[in-house]
This record gives C-alpha cells, structure tokens and sequence, in this order.
C-alpha cells in the first residue's frame, strides 16, 4: 500500500509536468505564417504581446526571457506594412532591450552593452502631498529610476533632485501607492501620493496562496472587514445576511456561548459535521477561535465555497472554508491605531408568563378540568380549588408579600440591560530587516443576572462577567532578497464568572417555577433571627426556585488559548526562475480549567400565619442541610494542534501564457485531553496527512484553466480505505477581455466573466472522536449482568457491543459543481454583480443503517458510507458605489443565498407508506402529525381513530389517520413545514458618507425556516409551573370550547397526546430585522492633536425585527426559553496615530 | 561538487520528502494493538462466565416494580395514579388499556419500555454457543454444561416470546449485518413449529444438565428447572388460547393462508396429544424434582423474638403463619425449583415497593427515609376478596362467612379472652376492623397486610392500621404520594428482617420463576382437562391446600353444611373443578404473575380484566373515611390485548412481518 501511493504520486506528478509542457509546446509551435511585412496598431500593450503579433506575421521565432520583459516599456505603435527589421526599431525605440534578427529567429538581449545615452542632468524640485488630504508629505523616498541616487522628502514635502529630462522619479512611501513620474523636461514637479488601495480589491485569497482577483475562477467570497464589525464580541453573530452563500443564525444570546451557527451553502449533509473548516492564518481553528478574533486584526476574510477552492483540504474541505488572515507589518514609522466600544445590551423579546393572580385563577381551572368521574365514583369528594380566594384576594391587595407572594421571576432574576466594552489597540510598522504587526485587545461582557437585588443574601457574583485578553505578534523577518521568515504569535485568555448552571437554565428555570406558593427568600421569622444563611423558599413536594438555583454557587472558568506560527520562505531562483519553497509550522494549545462551587440551599415552607399580627413560623424542608459552599468541582480540559507544511510555488509568464503551480504536503496532529480521562479512541490523537497541488494556466487574461488535487490520508481509515484522491477542475473566460469587446460595451460593462469549476472533496470527520477507528469492533464489560451463589456473589458484569466492525467505512465524499458569472457594471463598474449557481452531490455519508430488523438481535446500530444527499442553489451579491464629487459617497450591498438539499439515497426502514422516507426530503425536515382540531366531544373521540400517544379526552388535539389503518401513531407523521435551517438568508444595506459623516444600516432576513413550539417546555401548570400569558387568553376550556385554541384542555400534569411534535405547534420562522444601523462622524479636530483620524460612531444593532411569530424571538425557534438575543446600543470611537 | 550544488541536492531532498508524505511512515496508525476483542472474552473460563452472564440476564426483571410482568392482572395496585407518572409500573399502564403498537409496554421483542431485550440475548447465546469451543481451561463435562444452560435459555426465551407474541421469528443461528435481505427480513412462524423448536431444543439441554447445584451455582439452570419449564411449555401449548380460536383469530393467518394458531378442536387426537404430553412432561418433572428433594416448604425454625409468646400460645396457626409468610422470603427453600437473583443493593425490587415504612413511634421519632419501603404497592380489593375463607372456599360459596355485613366494622376479641388465643400472632386484639378480614384462610394473614393485622419486617412486628397518619398509612409529611392506594399492603416479597433507611439492610432472595406448588396445581389441571375429576386431581390440589391450613377440596365443596346451593359439588364436574383449580392457582401463586397467563392460557382475561380495580380510601384519615370501597382504576382489556403489538418500529423495517390481530 505505502509502495503503491508512492509511486502512484510519483506518476501523478510527471503526468502534470508531462501535461504542462505538451501544452507549451502546442503553443510554440503554433502561427506559422510567412508575411515579412508588419502591421501593427497597439496602444500602451505589453512588449511582449507586441513580440507575440511579431512571431505570428513573421513567423520567425521570438526568444526572449521572462524576465526581461519587466523591463519593457508598454508600446503603443501604428505601422501598416512595414518591414520587419524597421518595424523592430520602432518597437525597440526607447526600450531597455535590443534585438538581433537571424534567418529562422528574433532574439532579445539586454541593452547591457550599448552605453546609455547621458543627457543632460538638471535640478528638479517638487512638492509631495498626500492625495487624499493634500497635505503635504514627508519622507516619502524619492529616487531617479535606474540610478542609485535618492532623496527624501522635508516635512513640508519639499525635495530637489538632479534629473535628466526625460527620467523617471520613482516616489515611494510605506502604506502608498509608488509613483512614477515621468519628468518630460520640468524643473518643478507636485507629486500626489495615492494611499494604496485595499489588496483586497485586487487580491484573492485562495487555498496556500493568493492570486490576482481576475484570475481566480474558484467561487471564493472575499468579506468586507468593515461588513462584519460589529458592536458584539462575537464575530459569527455578524455573519448572517452579510455573506453570500453562508446561512447563519443565532439561538441564544448568553455571553460566552453565543456562537452562530453557520453553514457553507447550507447543510450539504446530515453526516457528523456539516459545518465548515475554519482556517486561521491558513491553521486549523475552533468556532471559538474565530468568534473571539478581533476585526480590526483581520487583514483579508474569505469563504471558500467549490470544489476548486477547498480540494486542496481534501481532508476537510468538503463543507466549505472559512480562511482568515491576520495583518502583517508594514515597513515605514509606527503606526498606532486604537478603537473602544461600549454597549449596552437589552434581550430582544422575551416570553411573557402570567401574573401571580391571574395564574392562580388558571390554575384552580386547570386542576378541575380534567376531572374524569369513572375513576372516583365512590364517595368522591368534589377536589377543592388548589388555591383558596382568600388567598387570592390577598394576593391581589398585596398583603405581606412573605405569604402572598406575587414573584415576576424574570424581574427578580434578570436586569433589564447589562453594558460590555470591548477596546484594542495595535501598532505596525518597522524597518527592512524586520516589520512587526502588534496587536492588543480587551473584552468585557457581562449578562443579565442580577447580582445585588437583596444584598445580604448574595454575597458572591453569579452574573455573567467575562474578562478576554488577547495578544497578537506578528513579525517578518527579511533574511537577505531571498530568504524570509514570517512568525506568528497569539495568545488569548479568558475568565468566565458565571452562576454555577448555565445562565440559560436560569431563564428556563423561570418557566419552570411557580409565582405565587412561596417568596424567593423569606425574611426570618422569630426562630430564625439568628439563623445565619438565607432562608430560600419553597414547597413540599419541593419546587423550582431559581432564585436559589441562580444564587446558590457561581463557576468560574479559566481558558487559554497559544498559537504559534512560524514561515520559513525562501526563494528557490537557482532551481529555477520563480521557485519558491517555503516550509510551515504551526502548534496552538487550549487549555480549559474550571471550579464551580455551590452550596445547596436550606428552603423553608410556611408553617403557621397570624392574620391579625402578621406573624409567622416556618418550618425547614432541607433539615440537616447546612448551606457552606462545597469543594470545588473542578473541571479541565485542552488540546494540543501541531501543523506542518512543505510548499512550492511556481509561475511563468510566457508571452500571453502564464502559468503557475503550487505543492503541498501537510502532516497534521490533534491530541484531545478529554478532562479527566476518556476512552482510549476519545484521546488517541487525530492524525492527517496529505499532498495537494494546483496548476493554473490562463491565455491572454481571457482564458483561463485550473486543476487541483488533494491526496489525503487520514488516521480513522484503514487499509486501502486510509488515503483519498481528490481532483478539481475549473474553467473561466473573461468575456470582457476579448478583443472584439468594444470599448463602448466597456462603460456599460466593464466586466464580464463566467466560470465554472467542478470537482470532488473529502471529508473524513464522520464521527465524533469516538467512534473512529471504524474497522474495529468495539466490546466492552457490562450490559449483560447476572449472577449466581446462595448469597448473589457470584456477579459477571457480562459484554456488549458498542459496534460490528465494518473495514470499508471510508471517506464522505462531496461532488461539487460551481457556475459563475461577474458582472461589472456602469462607469467605473460601480455595481458589482456575482452570481453563483451551485450543485453538490455528497455520497458515502455515514449513517445509521436503519433497516435492520429486532429479529437479527444486533446488540448496536449497523453503520455504513450509504447516505447521498444532493443540495443546490444559488448565492450571489450586488455592490454598489459612487462618488459624488469629494464629498459625497454611497455604497450599497445586498446578497442572497438559497440553499436547498434533499436526501438521495438513505437506509430507512422499508415503509410501507411513501411520505415516511426521508428520500427526496430536505436533511432538516421534519414530520409531523397533522393536528385537524381539538375534540368536540366524547361522542367525535369514540368516533375516531384511536390515538396512541397516551390518554385524551375532549378538548384534546385531534390527529388526522393519514394512512387510514384506524389508529393514529408515528406512521402518521408526514413531512411539513420548511427544514429547520433556513433555505433562504438575505441581506441589504446602504452606507453613505458626507464630508465627516457616515451612515449605514443593514437589513438581515431569514425565509423558508420552519420550527416547532416545544409543547412539554411551556405547558402549563405541569408541577405547578407558570404558564405563557398567552394560555390565559387562549385556551380551551367547558366555557370556552374553541376547537381551535392556541392550548388544548388544561391540564396539572403533562398530557402526552398533546405535546407530540404535530402540525398544531408548527410555526413559520422567517423574519426580517434590523441587523445593524451606525452612524460615524469623523472629528476634524483630531489633526490639530497629532491624530491622524479620529472616528466616533453610535452603532445599534438587533433594532427590531418583523416576523408572523410574537412569543419571542423568531431566530431562536425552538429554543426560544433560553438566554434571550441581544439587542445592543454601542458607542465607539476609533483613533489612528 | 561545489558547495552550492550540494546545499541545493539536500535541500530538494529535505523538501520533497515533506512533500511527498515519507508515505513509510506509520505516522496514520495509532491504533493500540490491545483493544478488547470477542476472542477475548472467550480466552479462559472466568471471562467466558461474562458470556454465560449476557445469555442469563435476558430473564424478564420480575423482581423489579417498575419493570415486572406480575403488575399484569388484578393482584397489584400501584400508585400510578395519584403520582400522574407517565413513566414506570409498565404492566399496569398495559392493564389500564395503554399498551400501543408505537411504543409497546414490556416489548420482549425489542426491549422496549422495561423490557429486556430477547432477540437481543438469544444473539448472545447464538454467540456463546458458537464461541464457546475456544475455551479451554475448561473441563469438557462442564462445557457440556455450559452450552446445555444455554441451549436451555434460548429456548426459554423463544418460549417468553410465543407466550407473549404467539407466532415469532425463530433465531436459531446468527445472521450477519451483511447478510442478504432474505435472511434478514424471514417470516413469523406458525405456533406449532415454534413449539417444536422449544422443545426439541429443552429436550437436547437437559442430559447435560445438572442434577445439584453447588452454592455458587445456585440460580443457574439445573435438570429440575428444564424439566419444571418443559412441563409449563407443554401445558401452555395445550391450553385453549394457544390452540386456537376462530373468533380471535379468524383471520389470523400467514401470507401462506394458513392459521397462525392451530385449529385442533376440543377432543380431537391433536388436543389430546398436547395434554397427554403436558400431563407427562408434568409427571415427569414432580416425580424427578422429587427425587431430587425438591417439595412443598415447610418452616422449620424459630419465631422471631417478638412473636415467641404468640408462637407458644397458638403454635399450630403460627407455624402455618410463617410457613407461608417465609415461602417465598426465605432464600433457596426447597420449594423452589428456579428462581431469579440480582444485583445485591438493586433498588426497586418488589420488596422495596411493597415494604411498609417504619412508623415513627420504632424510630425514637426519627423520621424513616423512604429507601428501601417505598409503602405503595398494595393489593386489589379484588385480589384481597379472592382468598378463601377459614373454611377454604370463596367468599360467595360459604355459607358461614357474614357476606352481608362484610364491610361492617367489628372489633376482635380481647387479649385476654379465650376467644382470642386462636387469633394470636395474627390479629391484634380488640381491635376495630372491618368485618371481612376476619375469618380468612391463613394464607391471607401471610400475605396481605391489613388495618388490624401484623406487619413482620425492619425485625418488628408492626401493628398495621393503614389510616392516614397511622402504622402502614398515609403520611404526607414524608410523601404525599406514596401510600397503599388500596388501604391493603402485601408482605408476600417482604422479609422480615430487611430494614430500610437509616438502618438499612435488605434481605435478598430470589424471585421465584417456577416453585413445587404450581407444579402440582399443573398436574391436577392437565389431568383435570384430559379425563375429568377424579381422587388424583384432588390429590394434587390438596397437597398445596393442606400446606395452606385449610380443608380438602373435596371435603368442602361436598359439605352441604359450610358450602352454599350453586357452589355445591362444583368439584364434581370439570368445569367446576378447573374453576377451583384457578382460583387455586390464583390464591397460591397470588402477586407472582401467574393469574394473567392463566386467565390469557383460558380465554377470559377479556371478561375477568375489563372491571376497575377498587380498594379503601388510603389516604383517608380514621376507620369512617378509611372503609369506604372507591373505584381506583379504569381498567381496559380488549381482544387484541391477548397477543403484544410488534412495534410499529419492526413492522416498519420488515415488509414480511404481519401484524398480530387489532394493533
């Protein structure tokens, strides 16, 4: 095997060099016309494109190298007819080069022989200013091309420099755009330096290299740093709507576990992951990693999309990537910049639960309301109301809140807002050896836990407060012209303090307790005045005060994040010309260490209540209990990351042709400390290693060609199964370089460009660490306990499979095709156009073989590579921006994305009926029964199919038999709804600026989501729990039987016919909100104090939003009792010095 | 070579070999070698006893409340109710009509819903039986051994399965997760063949058998237990339901058109067969369970402390009191031919659930946690009234028991009077109770706990009253739940020394699965239905009435004087006799699960089923509230409840599976 992929990557590699070159020579050998005259018309063309139209008048050969041709001046030219050789002098007019003619070929030289020309030099003197401000420019470089001699610019930008007239000064600042300047006989010369223009604009970030935006034809999205800051400290919760061909949303909002989720054109499978690789500085990171990063440290955001961009991950690249850059130094002075934000933060909606009478009055009803009298026919006695009216009145003329309490739990519990601040700082800069990118920053996030609210009995702080550091080093060392090394330094750390559970228990605790039986802590009574701890309240049998669960302990989290980068780059030009090596190595650790500590609460109930003197004994439920904070139970965690890489990169331009290839070998390690142990297979490391390499060529900036491939191995295969081959092909045309493009069409279109690639990508994260290893079985003790002996002591604990071996488990495989077209539109292709229609086919998912029958008796489930999904759609954008005069600018942006997927193949059972199969369905379906009403009465419920999700009576919900067999169970369930991953995310926005002023907001929207109401999470009254408001209002009930009821029949207990997931609790979850809305005004004042810019701006974000759902937050879905979204209002300011 | 050559050479090489992976390398292997694989399991006998412990643990959890096939019937009333549980005490959601097709109570064919999982262990015994050759630090006749419990089990289990499902997949070999669909997705079998395979396959397992266990093998299969199920089996194929029925089963039938069921008329040589067979394999079993000393029980030691006095007083009543009282308590009697362990410290037994707590008046008023008596299993009132009178004949036949004033509160004698002496030890003096809990036969006072009576555990004798606040009772300050919702508690699963809470330590004992009494009580019934009464058949049923104190079937049924005009005779004629024989069944084997299969084996559980179960008031307050007969539970039997559902889980996955009749 090992023989077999060496020499099967040894063949794969000639047979591209063997490609690559056949394709060379059809192209020297090609035009072999013999016209000795020349007719020329170019303007401002390559000298080499002009030696091109030569060789094919001509037919002689042209020979030159490569590199000559930087040199070469652009030509413009108008000869009709014309000899060669007379031809050639024109051409060569002025050009560094020189040529000489024999009978078969041209031959380029260098005009190193031929002594210039020395004209006369003369004194030229000139102004710098900066051309965005007009201010003058200091020590900006200033030096005649091609002579050795310089000067620098003063602080008023004046220079004076000896010139010939017909030189060229080259003027050149770190952070600007070189200028050359053509002197054409003046003495006194304003140059403007132009700052440079974003890379990103021009430069492409691809897998293991970056190319020119033109030539790329991978669907590769570059994000707009300045689209995704934001006033949250997480960067995942920008990403919805902003980013074309990502679908993300958002289901909690409690601070430090709000990530987004985010898939890559949706979810293209249901195998283990589906969410896309994250590459930071081209190094494997968390979610985390890249929801902490900071924007203002990004230098380029790009989301790999097909086949063509990710196969060179073929390990992982199936779900798409998402590769983020950091910044690097620049060569010049210091350059310090700096932003701080604050925000305050206020959920966005939450549920609204009764009020204290009212659910008392509901409550009583409830009790009642299934009173069934089959079953207490003898002597019953009528149950009487739970809670008496006494009590009810008292509670409504607020008596001694100690009994008759009314607690609004979220009141009590949560603040209405909480406030954040976030700030950075960094510093760029350095001189030619070395250039540095320093970057630090701060978080602080706090939620919504009241901390204080009764002083005496909360001594410790359980709300949310999260403290983030981060550090980030970057430097570049220049070892010599050739030899460079580029080092990588991050550190983040982090500490959590938190309540001992999650902050969203606490929320969902709320739903789950009761607001009148008992206070959250009752003031002491006489027995307790001494009594030292806080004497929570409760009932017997004991209720949920999350009171107490919220202030009975705290946790605090540490966690530490280290990477380490480091870039060895050497040019390889002896090799030969454009070689480039460059050797990768990346290590990064976490490291995870938690105490939670807690005490458990003494609750006390009401014992006795003096009406007249108002007072009261209680007794204690919890006796024996002393409240001390417990031993800390401590929690740790981490892993380790170790990444090499090996890479060559090639290009040559040829004339019209340029070519270039890349290859790389990569060997990766992930070690997991699984806390306190773990399985053997949770911690045995996760291992990849791997080949990958691209060749593009593309002919005259119109036709372009690209092949790439990943050669993968992976630790969790075996056998032949171990490594995978992954190719990709692509093709492009730009139809607006074609020479019949006119120049008209130009204006109007400046841009047009189609490509479409196709290929196929692995991914072998199938399962989770433990279940690797897939061509093993797994046995383990236990299950199958018995025992013998007179006295049971003969106990074997038995064995039990946790999985049949299967040594054919492979690689999940995604087929993906990818159409583009860009479009660049009106003057200055103002509006910017992409459009993406994409295809993904992915087979061998592993799944849960489900046709397997009891009979067989398999201890666990059959798995297998037998899932196949296809998903399709489209993604695109539309970017807008003008100028109006200085002072006026718009820009405008809007995108889309619609993702949809059905299963193609799946092991379903052999259902009789078809709606039961998934095939055909969308991965994120879901069925439901299809609720026609609640029942009209006894007589309808005889009548009917009999259900069988437990007992039911009139006013309960009413299934439809939808295959007719008389009775209503799980076969009855058919698919409704969208999937609960929304199919369509859009966006829009608008930015405009005037003078000092800058405004923006931006839409987001969701459409073709579907979730469901969890029933058993918000029924009412089970436990004497609260209730919705909206139960209160509508529900069925004796006096008000509608049939069709947000609430079926009341019930104390949880009814089981009425929670089941059915069309009754469906709901519709697109919406639309107000993502982000900013205004900027940048201070003119700043000059004056030595600033360069100094930006304030008010940013909101969430504002509101407009969906068919009202309960809470429509983005949520399902999980809508949990931690709230946030709403936030920020202010900032950002300075550059 | 010039030094730059050179530099270049070893840099290509450094390179490449990155770049070309050094594919040599075992860098993607790491994998330990010593993962646990099947072979290891049966490198030596102490690991194979795992292998043997898979195939044993398949038995039915019978001991456990929430997970126990006895709760099927109308012996047991748990508190189900009351607590709103949508969860646990499986066999009563099926009484109360819940059982479904989507999710099945008890599911033996998937292990659903407290069930173990029997297609699922009879894999392990395929496994065993093909793996057990490897052992070999084993002595070949205690391999023999080995596979023959094995082969034993697999038939039993197949047995649980056709008890319950009627025709079912037979698993005799393993099949494999690549195998073909045919060998996958195979049919129900008729009855009869699967009869035939238990069989044969018990048959095949009993030479190897062993005749004695030894201590630490008790619980394992032994001869006596083959041949004690053989006879079950066999009586069970022959019993009317499993014969057939063309009102239940009229279009029961296989995608061959044939029945599932046999159709083998009453009389008919194949009817007679089964039951000479049964009556046979029952002979067989007796004479040989016999011979190995197996027999009625009989307790043969000292009272506890606190009983001594009564004891001496009224010797013969006490003796006859803890002889059935200690029946099935006292662990490895010679009753019991197979019997049910686990896990020593296994919470939720039948003892826990059915224990009372301790008062606090025997805990120096602290309160008793709820641990290990849970004080909620109670008996029906159904299942109270279906004991005999002292005279051993059903309430309604006797003539001497006040029927009319049953529910009449009266007080028992004095300590001190005369009358009272035979009372001593098993109800307290002068004490008010309700009228029909006296004059009982004595295995009522052994079972049932009851307001009056004795309550022998936590090594006390506690005076039971079983009114709110009282001995056994309600008491919402521990639990508002947990109380004998029935008024009535059963101390047949309680030991009385196992102690609970703070003081815990609980006596453990097996479970029975077959015992020397129903064996008898088979053979009268099998002969009973091939000839007739006759002297024989009241043999047999009266070595089990004489063990519980009371007269001989035919002595009282004949006798004009005790027993009343309809009832008169019954004995004589062979539907009258095998109703005595049930109720026989019903009272000796009362709370172990025996009633269901018999009234299922008889066709009647439809009309014997379908009532609500009743009881006192048990969270009432003082003797007024307390007597008063309340409906506890709706109870709902229907013609389809007779054979289980195959889930709609299997129906699904198997296009050849045919659904039993009504799911």
């Amino acid at each position: 095997m090992k023989h077999f992929s060496y020499s099967q990557h040894k063949l794969l590699m000639r047979s591209f060099f063997l490609i690559a070159l056949s394709c060379l020579f059809a192209i020297q050998t090609n035009g072999k016309v013999f016209a000795q005259k020349i007719t020329l018309h170019v303007r401002q063309a390559s000298l080499a494109s002009v030696l091109d139209q030569i060789q094919q008048q001509s037919g002689k050969d042209v020979f030159f190298v490569h590199n000559q041709m930087k040199h070469a001046l652009p030509v413009t030219v108008t000869l009709k007819e014309v000899e060669l050789k007379s031809a050639l002098e024109t051409i060569f007019h002025n050009q560094p080069l020189t040529y000489s003619i024999t009978s078969n070929t041209i031959v380029v030289k260098d005009k190193v022989n031929a002594p210039p020309p020395t004209p006369q030099q003369t004194m030229v003197s000139g102004k710098i200013i900066d051309g965005e401000t007009n201010e003058p420019f200091p020590g900006v470089s200033i030096v005649v091309d091609k002579s050795s001699g310089g000067v620098i610019s003063n602080d008023k930008g004046i220079f004076e420099i000896k010139a010939a007239p017909n030189a060229v000064l080259v003027c050149s600042a770190i952070g600007y755009e070189t200028q050359r300047v053509e002197v054409n006989g003046r003495t006194s010369i304003e140059i403007a330096m132009m700052p440079k223009k974003n890379d990103l604009d021009e430069i492409t970030v691809v897998a293991f290299g970056e190319q020119k935006k033109e030539s790329v034809i991978a669907s590769i999205e570059t994000v707009n740093i300045k689209d995704i800051t934001i006033a949250s400290s997480n960067l995942t919760s920008a990403f919805a709507g902003k980013i074309p061909g990502v679908i993300s949303y958002q289901t909690t909002g409690e601070p430090g576990a709000d990530n987004a989720k985010f898939f890559i054109r949706g979810v293209t499978t249901f195998g283990y992951k589906s969410d896309p690789l994250i590459l930071i500085d081209g190094f494997e990171a968390s979610t985390d990693d890249l929801a902490r990063i900071q924007p203002d440290d990004i230098e380029s955001f790009s989301v790999l999309k097909d086949a063509s961009a990710t196969v060179l991950y073929g390990a992982r690249g199936a779900n798409g990537i998402i590769a983020v850059n950091t910044k690097r130094g620049q060569e010049g002075k210091t350059k310090v910049s700096a932003r701080i934000d604050h925000n305050l933060t206020t959920p966005t909606k939450m549920l609204k639960l009764l009020d204290g009478v009212e659910y008392m009055r509901l409550y009583n009803q409830a009790l009642v309301s299934r009173y069934d009298d089959q079953e207490h026919a003898v002597d019953e006695i009528p149950t009487p109301p739970w809670y008496s009216e006494e009590k009810i009145q008292a509670t409504i003329r607020g008596d001694n809140p100690m009994i008759y309490p009314n607690n609004n739990w979220y009141d009590m519990l949560f603040k209405q807002t909480t406030s954040n601040t976030k700030a950075n700082i960094n510093f760029s800069g350095g001189g030619k050896a070395a250039q540095y990118y320093v970057a630090g920053g701060f978080d602080r996030e706090t939620g919504l836990l009241k901390v204080d609210n009764q002083d005496h009995l909360n001594n410790f702080n359980n709300n949310i407060n999260i403290n983030r550091i981060h550090l980030r080093t970057n430097v570049n060392f220049n070892f010599g012209p050739k030899t460079k090394l580029d080092t990588r330094i991050y550190g983040r750390f982090e500490k959590y303090n938190g309540p001992y559970t999650g902050a969203s228990d606490i929320f969902r605790a709320v739903m789950d307790s009761n607001p009148v039986d008992f206070p959250a802590a009752f003031e002491p009574d006489a027995r307790n005045e001494s009594t030292r701890w806080t004497l929570f309240g409760n009932a017997d049998p004991m209720k949920v005060n999350p009171f107490a669960q919220m202030v009975s302990g705290y946790r605090e989290n540490n966690e530490s994040t280290i990477t380490v980068q480091g870039t060895l780059s050497q040019d390889l030009d002896f090799i030969t010309k454009n070689l480039k090596g460059q050797v990768k190595a990346s290590a990064s650790t976490w490291n995870y260490n938690s105490g939670a500590r807690r005490y458990s609460p003494v609750y006390y109930a009401l014992e006795q209540y003096d009406q007249i003197s108002g007072d009261y004994t209680l007794y204690n439920l919890t006796p024996n209990t002393i409240p001390y904070l417990g031993d800390t139970e401590a929690g740790r965690d981490g892993n380790t990351h170790f990444y090499f890489e090996a890479r060559l990169n090639w290009d040559r331009v040829w004339g019209k042709h340029s070519l270039s290839a890349m290859t790389v070998g990569i060997r990766e390690e992930k070690i997991l400390t699984n806390g306190q142990g773990g399985t053997i297979y949770k911690t045995l490391p996760e291992r990849n290693l791997g080949n990958s390499g691209r060749v593009s060529y593309d002919y005259d900036r119109r036709y372009f060609v690209e092949f790439a491939y990943g050669y993968n191995g992976s630790e969790k295969f075996y056998g032949k199964k171990r490594f995978g081959f992954f190719p990709s092909y692509g093709a492009g045309w730009i139809l607006s370089n074609e020479h019949f493009y006119s120049e008209k069409l130009k204006n109007v279109l400046g841009l047009v460009k189609f490509k479409y690639t196709y290929g196929r990508v692995g991914n072998d994260a199938i399962s989770d660490r433990e279940g690797r290893f897939f061509y093993l079985s797994r046995i383990e003790s236990g299950g199958g306990q018995y025992q013998w002996g007179r006295i049971f002591s003969e106990g074997y604990s038995g064995f039990h499979f946790l999985r049949y071996a299967n040594p054919d488990i492979s690689w999940e495989i995604a087929k993906k095709h990818n159409l583009g077209l860009e479009l660049g539109m009106l003057k200055n292709e103002a509006l910017h156009l992409q459009v993406d229609f994409f295809k993904d086919l992915r087979e061998n998912i592993y799944m849960v073989r489900q046709n397997f029958p009891e009979t067989a008796g398999f201890q666990t489930s059959i798995h297998g590579n037998v899932g196949k999904v296809s998903s399709h759609g489209i993604d695109g954008s539309i970017d807008y921006k003008q100028f109006f005069g200085n002072d006026l600018w718009i820009t405008g942006r809007a995108n889309f994305t619609y993702a949809t997927n059905k299963y193609l193949e799946k092991d379903e059972k052999n259902y009789r009926d078809e709606y039961l199969k998934s095939v055909g369905h969308p991965i994120n379906q879901t069925w439901g029964l299809v609720a026609e009403r609640l029942f009209v009465d006894q007589l309808e419920i005889d009548n009917s199919p009999r259900q069988e999700f437990g007992q039911y009576m009139r006013g309960d919900i009413k299934y439809l038999d939808i295959n007719e067999d008389g009775v209503i169970n799980d076969n009855d369930r058919i698919p409704m709804g969208y999937p609960t991953v929304p199919e369509i995310q859009y966006g829009f926005g608008l930015s405009a600026g005037y003078k000092n002023v800058d405004f923006s907001f931006f839409f987001q929207g969701n459409s073709r989501v579907s979730f469901y109401i969890d029933p058993a999470g918000i029924a009412p009254f089970v436990n004497r729990r609260n209730a919705p408001e909206i139960v209160a209002r509508d529900s069925w009930s004796e006096t008000n039987p509608d049939v069709h009821a947000f609430w079926p029949r009341l019930a104390t207990y949880q009814i089981s016919n009425n929670v089941q997931q059915s069309s009754w609790w469906l709901r519709e979850g697109g919406f639309i909100r107000l993502k982000t809305i900013e205004l900027g005004y940048n201070m003119p004042l700043a000059k004056r104090l030595g600033i360069q810019t100094l930006r304030v701006y008010f940013m909101g974000e969430n504002i509101f939003s407009i969906s068919p759902f009202k309960l809470w937050d429509t983005e949520m879905g399902g999980n809508g009792l949990a931690y709230p979204l946030n709403r936030r209002f920020n202010i900032g300011a950002q300075v550059n010095f | 070579m010039n030094p730059i050559k050179k530099h270049f050479i070893k840099c290509t090489l450094a390179l490449s070999s990155l770049l070309l992976l050094n594919a040599c390398s075992k860098f993607l292997d790491i994998v330990p070698d010593n993962t646990i694989t099947l072979e290891d399991y049966f490198a030596n006998k102490e690991s194979a006893y795992n292998a043997l412990s898979n195939v044993y643990a398949g038995l039915p959890n019978n001991h456990l409340i929430n997970y126990t096939e006895w709760l099927l019937g109308d012996d047991w009333q748990g508190q189900r109710d009351a607590t709103k549980a949508q969860s646990g005490l499986a066999g009563t959601r099926i009484m109360e009509g819940n059982q479904t097709s989507n999710n099945p109570l008890l599911g033996y064919w998937q292990g659903s819903n407290y069930a173990t999982d029997l297609y699922e262990t009879i894999r392990s015994a395929n496994t065993f039986l093909e793996y057990i050759d490897l052992v070999k630090d084993i002595a070949e006749q205690e391999k023999k051994n080995w596979i023959a419990q094995v082969r034993f089990l697999k038939a039993y289990y197949h047995f649980l399965l056709v008890q319950h499902y009627g025709p079912i997949v037979l698993a005799k070999e393993n099949v494999s997760p690549n195998a073909e669909s045919s060998e996958l997705f195979v049919r129900r079998e008729k009855v009869d063949v699967c009869f035939d395979y238990i069989l044969s396959e018990i048959d095949a397992s009993i030479p190897d058998l062993a005749d004695a266990l030894f201590d630490d093998q008790l619980g394992m299969v032994s001869k006596a237990a083959a041949k004690a199920i053989k006879a079950r089996v066999l009586l069970f194929r022959a019993s009317p339901f499993f014969n057939g029925d063309k009102d239940l089963f009229g279009d029961f039938y296989d995608e061959d058109g044939q029945p599932f069921f046999p159709m083998d008329e009453v009389g008919s040589a194949a009817w007679t067969k089964k039951w000479e067979e049964a009556s046979t394999a029952i002979e067989e079993a007796i004479r040989y369970c016999e011979g190995e000393g197996y027999g009625l029980y009989e307790y043969d030691k000292q009272p506890y402390k606190y009983d001594l006095d009564d004891w001496n007083a009224n010797t013969d009543a006490m003796q006859r009191l803890y002889t059935l009282r200690m029946l099935i308590v006292d662990p490895w009697n010679k009753e019991l031919i197979w019997g049910r362990t686990y896990p020593l410290g296994q919470s939720g037994t039948m003892q826990d659930a059915s224990n009372i707590r301790l008062p606090r008046t025997f805990t120096n008023g602290v309160q008793e946690t709820t641990g290990n008596s849970w004080n909620w299993a109670a008996a029906t009132f159904q299942m109270m009234s279906r004991y005999y009178t002292a005279n051993g004949l059903p309430i309604d036949a006797d003539r001497t028991f006040d029927k009319n004033n049953m529910y009449r509160v009266v007080t028992t004698p004095e300590a001190e009077s005369e009358a009272y002496t035979p009372l001593r030890g098993i109800l307290q003096p002068n004490y008010a109770t309700v009228n029909m809990y006296l004059n009982r036969e004595p295995r009522f006072y052994a079972n049932l706990g009851i307001t009056g009576g004795y309550w022998r555990a936590h090594q006390y004798r506690i005076d039971t009253e079983m009114y709110g606040g009282t001995a056994g009772g309600y008491d919402p300050s521990v639990s508002g739940t947990d109380f004998f919702w029935t008024g009535i508690g059963v101390q047949k699963f309680v030991h009385p020394e196992s102690k609970s809470g703070s003081y815990i330590r609980q006596q453990h004992f097996p479970y029975p699965i077959i015992r020397m009494a129903d064996l008898y009580l088979m053979k009268a019934e099998a002969l009973n239905e091939l000839s007739g009464p006759s002297q024989q058949v009241y043999d047999e049923i009266d070595k089990v009435r004489l063990r519980a104190g009371i007269p001989r079937v035919e002595t009282v049924w004949a006798d004009a004087n005790i027993c009343a005009g309809t009832y008169l005779n019954r004995h004589l004629t062979k539907e009258g006799l095998r109703d005595i024989i049930l109720q026989e069944r019903s009272i000796e084997l009362a709370f172990e699960g025996s009633r269901y299969w018999d009234m299922v084996r008889y066709k009647k559980a439809v009309s014997e089923f379908n009532t609500p179960t009743t009881g006192w008031v048990g969270n009432a307050y003082g003797q007024q509230n307390f007597f008063r007969l309340e409906v506890k539970q709706r109870r709902r039997f229907l013609d389809r409840n007779y054979l289980w559902p195959i889930s709609l889980n299997e129906m699904n996955t198997n296009a050849n599976m045919i659904q039993n009749p009504g799911w």
